[in-house]
Protein backbone atom coordinates (compact mmCIF):
# COMPACT_ATOMS: atom_id res chain seq x y z
CA UNK A 1 0.00 0.00 0.00
CA UNK A 2 2.85 2.08 0.91
CA UNK A 3 4.80 1.21 -2.11
CA UNK A 4 1.51 2.46 -4.58
CA UNK A 5 1.21 5.77 -2.67
CA UNK A 6 4.64 6.58 -3.22
CA UNK A 7 4.70 5.52 -6.65
CA UNK A 8 1.59 7.21 -7.64
CA UNK A 9 3.25 10.45 -5.57
CA UNK A 10 5.76 10.14 -8.18
CA UNK A 11 3.52 9.34 -11.46
CA UNK A 12 2.20 13.05 -10.16
CA UNK A 13 4.96 14.85 -9.92
CA UNK A 14 6.85 13.73 -13.01
CA UNK A 15 3.65 14.43 -14.89
CA UNK A 16 3.61 17.82 -13.16
CA UNK A 17 7.25 18.33 -14.31
CA UNK A 18 6.25 17.59 -17.43
CA UNK A 19 3.43 20.68 -17.72
CA UNK A 20 6.08 22.78 -16.26
CA UNK A 21 8.41 22.34 -18.78
CA UNK A 22 6.21 22.09 -21.32
CA UNK A 23 4.53 25.53 -20.12
CA UNK A 24 7.66 26.80 -19.63
CA UNK A 25 8.74 26.27 -23.76
CA UNK A 26 5.07 27.50 -25.14
CA UNK A 27 5.62 30.25 -22.91
CA UNK A 28 9.31 30.93 -24.37
CA UNK A 29 8.16 30.65 -27.92
CA UNK A 30 5.26 32.72 -27.46
CA UNK A 31 7.29 35.74 -25.94
CA UNK A 32 9.68 35.23 -29.06
CA UNK A 33 7.31 35.70 -31.75
CA UNK A 34 5.47 38.87 -29.64
CA UNK A 35 9.52 40.05 -29.46
CA UNK A 36 9.50 39.89 -33.33
CA UNK A 37 6.49 40.76 -34.28
CA UNK A 38 7.19 44.38 -32.16
CA UNK A 39 10.66 44.50 -33.71
CA UNK A 40 8.99 44.38 -37.27
CA UNK A 41 6.58 47.01 -36.13
CA UNK A 42 9.05 49.18 -34.60
CA UNK A 43 11.52 49.09 -37.16
CA UNK A 44 9.75 49.80 -40.75
CA UNK A 45 12.29 48.19 -43.91
CA UNK A 46 13.87 50.69 -46.02
CA UNK A 47 12.63 50.57 -50.02
CA UNK A 48 15.36 49.88 -52.50
CA UNK A 49 15.71 51.32 -55.54
CA UNK A 50 17.50 49.02 -57.78
CA UNK A 51 20.76 49.89 -59.60
CA UNK A 52 20.12 51.66 -63.07
CA UNK A 53 22.32 51.72 -66.07
CA UNK A 54 24.17 55.09 -67.15
CA UNK A 55 22.69 54.97 -70.64
CA UNK A 56 20.52 57.26 -72.04
CA UNK A 57 18.38 60.61 -70.55
CA UNK A 58 16.87 60.06 -67.07
CA UNK A 59 13.43 60.62 -68.56
CA UNK A 60 13.73 58.04 -71.02
CA UNK A 61 14.59 54.79 -68.59
CA UNK A 62 11.55 52.84 -67.36
CA UNK A 63 12.36 51.77 -64.29
CA UNK A 64 12.28 48.36 -63.40
CA UNK A 65 10.46 47.36 -59.98
CA UNK A 66 11.48 48.19 -56.97
CA UNK A 67 12.04 45.14 -54.69
CA UNK A 68 9.54 46.52 -51.80
CA UNK A 69 6.29 47.75 -52.48
CA UNK A 70 5.31 50.63 -50.38
CA UNK A 71 1.77 51.73 -49.52
CA UNK A 72 -0.28 54.53 -51.20
CA UNK A 73 2.68 57.04 -53.01
CA UNK A 74 2.66 59.73 -55.43
CA UNK A 75 3.21 59.18 -59.02
CA UNK A 76 3.84 60.30 -62.09
CA UNK A 77 2.97 59.60 -65.76
CA UNK A 78 6.58 60.09 -66.85
CA UNK A 79 10.21 61.35 -64.61
CA UNK A 80 9.33 65.47 -64.00
CA UNK A 81 11.99 67.42 -65.91
CA UNK A 82 14.10 68.34 -63.01
CA UNK A 83 14.95 72.38 -62.37
CA UNK A 84 18.28 71.44 -60.10
CA UNK A 85 19.70 67.97 -58.73
CA UNK A 86 21.21 67.20 -55.53
CA UNK A 87 24.58 65.78 -55.39
CA UNK A 88 27.22 65.54 -53.54
CA UNK A 89 29.09 69.17 -53.33
CA UNK A 90 30.44 70.59 -56.43
CA UNK B 1 7.33 69.90 -46.70
CA UNK B 2 4.59 68.78 -49.37
CA UNK B 3 1.21 68.30 -47.81
CA UNK B 4 -0.53 64.84 -48.65
CA UNK B 5 -3.69 66.29 -50.82
CA UNK B 6 -0.32 68.50 -52.51
CA UNK B 7 0.96 65.25 -54.12
CA UNK B 8 -1.88 64.22 -55.98
CA UNK B 9 -1.53 67.58 -58.07
CA UNK B 10 1.25 65.86 -60.58
CA UNK B 11 0.97 66.29 -63.95
CA UNK B 12 3.14 66.33 -67.00
CA UNK B 13 5.17 69.70 -67.26
CA UNK B 14 3.32 70.01 -70.45
CA UNK B 15 0.24 68.78 -72.85
CA UNK B 16 2.33 66.36 -74.98
CA UNK B 17 4.43 64.64 -71.80
CA UNK B 18 7.23 66.25 -73.14
CA UNK B 19 9.41 68.26 -70.67
CA UNK B 20 8.86 72.25 -71.56
CA UNK B 21 11.33 74.93 -70.75
CA UNK B 22 11.35 75.91 -67.43
CA UNK B 23 9.33 79.24 -66.80
CA UNK B 24 11.29 80.45 -63.79
CA UNK B 25 13.84 83.36 -64.43
CA UNK B 26 17.41 81.74 -62.98
CA UNK B 27 20.69 83.23 -62.33
CA UNK B 28 24.34 81.66 -61.32
CA UNK B 29 27.64 82.72 -59.85
CA UNK B 30 30.63 80.71 -57.80
CA UNK B 31 31.01 81.12 -54.51
CA UNK B 32 31.62 79.25 -51.62
CA UNK B 33 34.18 77.11 -53.84
CA UNK B 34 30.56 75.64 -55.39
CA UNK B 35 28.47 76.20 -58.26
CA UNK B 36 24.96 77.97 -56.96
CA UNK B 37 22.10 78.92 -58.76
CA UNK B 38 19.05 80.22 -58.18
CA UNK B 39 15.15 80.49 -59.30
CA UNK B 40 12.69 82.71 -58.18
CA UNK B 41 8.92 82.35 -59.39
CA UNK B 42 8.17 85.75 -60.34
CA UNK B 43 9.34 88.32 -63.45
CA UNK B 44 12.56 88.91 -64.19
CA UNK B 45 13.47 92.23 -63.83
CA UNK B 46 11.73 91.82 -60.63
CA UNK B 47 13.91 88.81 -59.63
CA UNK B 48 17.34 90.75 -61.00
CA UNK B 49 17.76 92.88 -57.87
CA UNK B 50 16.67 90.25 -55.66
CA UNK B 51 19.59 87.55 -57.48
CA UNK B 52 22.28 90.36 -56.86
CA UNK B 53 21.39 90.90 -53.10
CA UNK B 54 21.59 87.00 -52.51
CA UNK B 55 25.44 87.18 -54.55
CA UNK B 56 26.73 89.85 -51.66
CA UNK B 57 24.71 87.86 -49.09
CA UNK B 58 26.86 84.58 -50.26
CA UNK B 59 30.06 86.81 -50.97
CA UNK B 60 29.92 88.19 -47.38
CA UNK B 61 29.27 85.03 -45.60
CA UNK B 62 32.46 83.49 -47.44
CA UNK B 63 34.10 86.15 -46.32
CA UNK B 64 33.36 85.58 -42.55
CA UNK B 65 33.37 81.54 -42.67
CA UNK B 66 36.02 80.66 -45.29
CA UNK B 67 38.75 78.59 -44.00
CA UNK B 68 40.95 79.30 -47.16
CA UNK B 69 42.22 83.14 -45.75
CA UNK B 70 44.15 84.18 -43.11
CA UNK B 71 42.06 87.10 -42.66
CA UNK B 72 38.02 85.91 -42.11
CA UNK B 73 36.61 85.45 -38.85
CA UNK B 74 36.83 81.69 -38.30
CA UNK B 75 40.23 82.12 -39.32
CA UNK B 76 41.11 84.06 -36.76
CA UNK B 77 39.30 82.50 -33.80
CA UNK B 78 40.63 79.32 -35.32
CA UNK B 79 44.19 80.89 -34.60
CA UNK B 80 43.12 81.68 -30.78
CA UNK B 81 42.80 77.84 -28.80
CA UNK B 82 42.25 78.49 -25.59
CA UNK B 83 41.10 81.83 -24.94
CA UNK B 84 37.75 83.43 -24.89
CA UNK B 85 36.81 85.25 -28.41
CA UNK B 86 33.75 87.09 -28.79
CA UNK B 87 32.10 86.62 -32.38
CA UNK B 88 29.97 88.06 -34.79
CA UNK B 89 26.24 86.94 -34.58
CA UNK B 90 26.88 85.18 -38.27
CA UNK B 91 29.76 82.93 -36.76
CA UNK B 92 27.90 82.73 -33.52
CA UNK B 93 24.63 81.15 -34.95
CA UNK B 94 26.21 78.98 -37.39
CA UNK B 95 28.34 77.52 -35.01
CA UNK B 96 25.37 77.25 -32.38
CA UNK B 97 23.87 75.27 -35.70
CA UNK B 98 27.22 73.14 -35.69
CA UNK B 99 27.15 72.11 -32.28
CA UNK B 100 23.42 71.47 -31.96
CA UNK B 101 24.11 68.77 -34.69
CA UNK B 102 27.23 67.47 -33.60
CA UNK B 103 24.69 66.58 -30.46
CA UNK B 104 22.36 65.17 -32.47
CA UNK B 105 24.28 63.04 -34.64
CA UNK B 106 26.40 61.59 -32.01
CA UNK B 107 29.35 63.20 -32.87
CA UNK B 108 29.28 61.74 -36.51
CA UNK B 109 28.83 65.14 -37.55
CA UNK B 110 31.79 67.29 -35.82
CA UNK B 111 32.97 71.02 -37.15
CA UNK B 112 36.21 70.50 -35.09
CA UNK B 113 37.60 67.99 -37.72
CA UNK B 114 39.68 70.88 -39.47
CA UNK B 115 42.91 69.55 -38.44
CA UNK B 116 42.10 66.09 -39.56
CA UNK B 117 40.91 67.44 -42.92
CA UNK B 118 44.02 68.98 -43.17
CA UNK B 119 46.17 66.42 -42.75
CA UNK B 120 44.25 64.18 -45.24
CA UNK B 121 45.44 66.64 -47.61
CA UNK B 122 42.67 69.43 -48.23
CA UNK B 123 44.61 72.41 -47.57
CA UNK B 124 43.24 74.66 -50.50
CA UNK B 125 40.20 75.12 -52.40
CA UNK B 126 38.95 72.03 -54.07
CA UNK B 127 39.99 73.85 -57.82
CA UNK B 128 43.33 74.72 -56.56
CA UNK B 129 43.80 71.21 -54.37
CA UNK B 130 43.08 69.85 -58.55
CA UNK B 131 46.53 71.46 -59.49
CA UNK B 132 48.77 69.57 -56.38
CA UNK B 133 49.96 66.16 -56.28
CA UNK B 134 49.81 66.27 -52.48
CA UNK B 135 49.54 68.41 -49.32
CA UNK B 136 51.41 68.85 -46.17
CA UNK B 137 50.17 66.48 -43.30
CA UNK B 138 48.86 68.43 -40.53
CA UNK B 139 48.09 67.60 -36.64
CA UNK B 140 45.02 65.48 -35.96
CA UNK B 141 42.75 65.52 -33.44
CA UNK B 142 39.30 64.62 -34.41
CA UNK B 143 35.75 64.56 -32.10
CA UNK B 144 36.76 67.19 -29.79
CA UNK B 145 33.55 69.90 -30.39
CA UNK B 146 31.90 68.57 -26.81
CA UNK B 147 35.04 70.67 -25.39
CA UNK B 148 34.09 73.50 -27.25
CA UNK B 149 32.35 76.29 -24.92
CA UNK B 150 30.46 78.91 -25.73
CA UNK B 151 29.52 82.44 -23.45
CA UNK B 152 26.54 84.01 -24.43
CA UNK B 153 26.65 86.51 -22.36
CA UNK B 154 29.92 87.98 -24.30
CA UNK B 155 28.81 85.98 -27.67
CA UNK B 156 32.14 84.25 -27.29
CA UNK B 157 33.97 80.73 -28.27
CA UNK B 158 36.68 78.77 -26.19
CA UNK B 159 38.06 76.22 -28.36
CA UNK B 160 40.04 73.73 -26.63
CA UNK B 161 43.81 73.61 -27.87
CA UNK B 162 43.89 71.57 -31.10
CA UNK B 163 40.85 71.73 -32.20
CA UNK B 164 40.36 74.24 -35.03
CA UNK B 165 36.37 74.50 -37.02
CA UNK B 166 35.94 74.02 -40.79
CA UNK B 167 31.90 75.23 -41.37
CA UNK B 168 32.62 74.25 -44.87
CA UNK B 169 29.34 72.66 -45.28
CA UNK B 170 27.19 73.47 -42.66
CA UNK B 171 28.10 77.29 -43.19
CA UNK B 172 27.44 77.04 -47.61
CA UNK B 173 23.77 75.39 -46.09
CA UNK B 174 23.08 77.99 -43.98
CA UNK B 175 23.88 80.51 -46.18
CA UNK B 176 21.19 78.80 -48.66
CA UNK B 177 18.92 79.17 -46.31
CA UNK B 178 19.04 82.53 -45.51
CA UNK B 179 19.03 83.21 -49.16
CA UNK B 180 15.46 81.70 -49.79
CA UNK B 181 14.45 83.37 -46.96
CA UNK B 182 15.41 86.55 -48.42
CA UNK B 183 13.84 85.54 -51.59
CA UNK B 184 10.72 84.78 -50.54
CA UNK B 185 9.90 88.51 -50.32
CA UNK B 186 9.77 88.90 -53.76
CA UNK B 187 8.67 85.16 -54.40
CA UNK B 188 8.79 81.45 -54.15
CA UNK B 189 12.19 80.29 -54.57
CA UNK B 190 14.67 77.61 -55.08
CA UNK B 191 18.67 77.95 -54.11
CA UNK B 192 21.13 75.36 -55.47
CA UNK B 193 24.62 75.34 -53.79
CA UNK B 194 26.40 72.89 -55.35
CA UNK B 195 24.02 70.30 -55.06
CA UNK B 196 22.55 71.24 -51.99
CA UNK B 197 18.96 72.28 -52.47
CA UNK B 198 16.89 74.55 -50.81
CA UNK B 199 13.34 75.63 -51.67
CA UNK B 200 10.56 78.23 -50.18
CA UNK B 201 7.10 78.21 -51.25
CA UNK B 202 6.03 76.13 -54.40
CA UNK B 203 5.86 78.12 -57.46
CA UNK B 204 2.67 78.99 -58.64
CA UNK B 205 0.61 75.71 -60.29
CA UNK B 206 3.07 73.32 -59.05
CA UNK B 207 2.93 71.14 -55.98
CA UNK B 208 6.69 71.98 -55.37
CA UNK B 209 9.91 72.71 -57.25
CA UNK B 210 10.66 69.57 -59.84
CA UNK B 211 14.19 68.59 -58.62
CA UNK B 212 16.21 65.23 -58.93
CA UNK B 213 18.56 63.27 -56.57
CA UNK B 214 21.59 62.43 -59.15
CA UNK B 215 23.46 59.06 -59.70
CA UNK B 216 26.91 58.97 -57.92
CA UNK B 217 29.93 60.07 -60.48
CA UNK B 218 28.82 61.48 -63.78
CA UNK B 219 26.47 63.60 -65.38
CA UNK B 220 25.74 60.58 -68.07
CA UNK B 221 23.99 58.81 -65.22
CA UNK B 222 20.40 58.92 -65.16
CA UNK B 223 18.57 60.29 -61.92
CA UNK B 224 17.85 57.94 -59.07
CA UNK B 225 14.84 59.85 -58.29
CA UNK B 226 12.55 62.91 -58.37
CA UNK B 227 10.50 64.72 -56.27
CA UNK B 228 8.63 67.95 -55.47
CA UNK B 229 10.78 70.67 -52.95
CA UNK B 230 8.93 72.90 -50.98
CA UNK B 231 9.53 74.61 -47.89
CA UNK B 232 12.33 72.01 -47.49
CA UNK B 233 16.11 71.27 -47.83
CA UNK B 234 17.83 68.13 -49.97
CA UNK B 235 21.29 67.81 -49.04
CA UNK B 236 23.55 65.11 -50.38
CA UNK B 237 27.20 63.93 -49.04
CA UNK B 238 29.40 61.76 -50.98
CA UNK B 239 32.74 60.24 -52.04
CA UNK B 240 32.37 60.09 -55.41
CA UNK B 241 33.46 63.83 -56.62
CA UNK B 242 36.28 65.96 -53.82
CA UNK B 243 38.42 63.00 -54.00
CA UNK B 244 42.29 63.27 -54.34
CA UNK B 245 45.94 61.70 -53.66
CA UNK B 246 47.40 61.83 -49.94
CA UNK B 247 50.66 60.40 -50.17
CA UNK B 248 49.59 58.11 -52.92
CA UNK B 249 46.22 57.11 -51.09
CA UNK B 250 42.94 58.00 -52.21
CA UNK B 251 41.44 60.29 -49.68
CA UNK B 252 38.30 62.37 -50.06
CA UNK B 253 36.90 65.45 -47.62
CA UNK B 254 34.58 63.18 -44.98
CA UNK B 255 36.48 62.57 -42.39
CA UNK B 256 35.39 59.67 -39.79
CA UNK B 257 35.68 61.57 -36.52
CA UNK B 258 36.70 58.02 -34.84
CA UNK B 259 39.71 57.36 -36.75
CA UNK B 260 40.37 61.38 -38.18
CA UNK B 261 41.05 59.91 -41.85
CA UNK B 262 38.48 59.62 -44.11
CA UNK B 263 35.94 57.29 -43.85
CA UNK B 264 35.79 54.10 -45.54
CA UNK B 265 32.51 54.10 -46.14
CA UNK B 266 30.31 51.54 -48.17
CA UNK B 267 28.26 54.22 -48.57
CA UNK B 268 29.03 56.64 -51.87
CA UNK B 269 26.53 59.49 -51.18
CA UNK B 270 24.01 59.82 -48.44
CA UNK B 271 20.67 62.34 -49.46
CA UNK B 272 18.37 63.67 -46.53
CA UNK B 273 15.37 65.41 -47.13
CA UNK B 274 14.83 67.82 -43.80
CA UNK B 275 12.66 71.04 -42.90
CA UNK B 276 15.90 73.38 -43.14
CA UNK B 277 19.31 73.19 -44.48
CA UNK B 278 21.60 72.88 -41.82
CA UNK B 279 19.91 69.47 -40.45
CA UNK B 280 19.50 67.80 -44.19
CA UNK B 281 23.13 68.49 -44.65
CA UNK B 282 24.69 67.16 -40.99
CA UNK B 283 22.79 63.91 -40.96
CA UNK B 284 23.84 63.57 -45.10
CA UNK B 285 27.14 63.48 -43.60
CA UNK B 286 26.51 61.98 -40.72
CA UNK B 287 24.63 58.32 -42.42
CA UNK B 288 27.63 58.40 -45.14
CA UNK B 289 30.23 58.17 -42.44
CA UNK B 290 28.29 55.74 -40.57
CA UNK B 291 28.06 53.10 -43.70
CA UNK B 292 24.91 51.47 -44.83
CA UNK B 293 24.07 49.46 -42.01
CA UNK B 294 24.51 51.62 -39.53
CA UNK B 295 23.32 55.01 -41.46
CA UNK B 296 20.07 52.84 -42.33
CA UNK B 297 19.22 52.13 -39.10
CA UNK B 298 19.60 55.91 -37.43
CA UNK B 299 17.08 57.30 -40.66
CA UNK B 300 14.72 54.55 -39.54
CA UNK B 301 15.44 55.11 -35.78
CA UNK B 302 14.80 58.82 -36.40
CA UNK B 303 11.73 58.42 -38.92
CA UNK B 304 14.04 60.99 -41.36
CA UNK B 305 13.73 61.22 -45.07
CA UNK B 306 16.56 59.57 -46.34
CA UNK B 307 18.84 57.76 -49.02
CA UNK B 308 21.78 55.86 -49.31
CA UNK B 309 23.74 54.81 -52.45
CA UNK B 310 26.34 52.26 -52.18
CA UNK B 311 29.27 51.44 -54.54
CA UNK B 312 26.96 48.85 -57.26
CA UNK B 313 24.11 51.90 -57.44
CA UNK B 314 21.82 50.15 -54.93
CA UNK B 315 19.82 52.92 -53.56
CA UNK B 316 18.09 52.10 -50.23
CA UNK B 317 15.55 54.69 -48.81
CA UNK B 318 13.76 55.31 -45.56
CA UNK B 319 10.04 55.06 -45.55
CA UNK B 320 9.56 59.08 -44.62
CA UNK B 321 11.56 60.00 -48.10
CA UNK B 322 9.78 57.47 -50.32
CA UNK B 323 6.75 58.65 -49.69
CA UNK B 324 7.97 62.07 -51.00
CA UNK B 325 8.94 60.36 -54.34
CA UNK B 326 7.16 60.58 -57.67
CA UNK B 327 9.25 59.34 -59.86
CA UNK B 328 10.18 55.85 -60.03
CA UNK B 329 6.83 54.74 -58.90
CA UNK B 330 7.19 52.42 -56.47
Amino acid sequence: MTDNRRAAKVRAIRWMKGVLVAGSVAASLLGTQLLAERAAVETPPAAVLPAQSAQGPAWQQAPSRPELELGPVPTAAAPLRPVARSRSSR
Amino acid sequence: MIAQSERTMIEPLTSTGQPGPHPWPTHQFRAMGSQIQLWLDGEEAQANPFFRRVEVLFRRVEARLTRFSGHSELSRLNAQPDAWVPVSALLWDVLQHALRLARETGGLFDPTLLPALEAAGYTASFEELAQRRSAPAGVTRPGCWTEVRLDPERQAVWLPAGARLDLGGIGKGYTAQLAVDLLASAGPALVDAGGDLVAGAAPRDFPGWPVAVASPGGEAAPDLFHLWLAQSALATSGIDYRRWQQAGEPAHHLIDPATGRPAESDVITATVLAPEATTAEAWATAALIAGRERGLALLLERDLAGALTGPAGRTELSPRLAAHIVWPVL
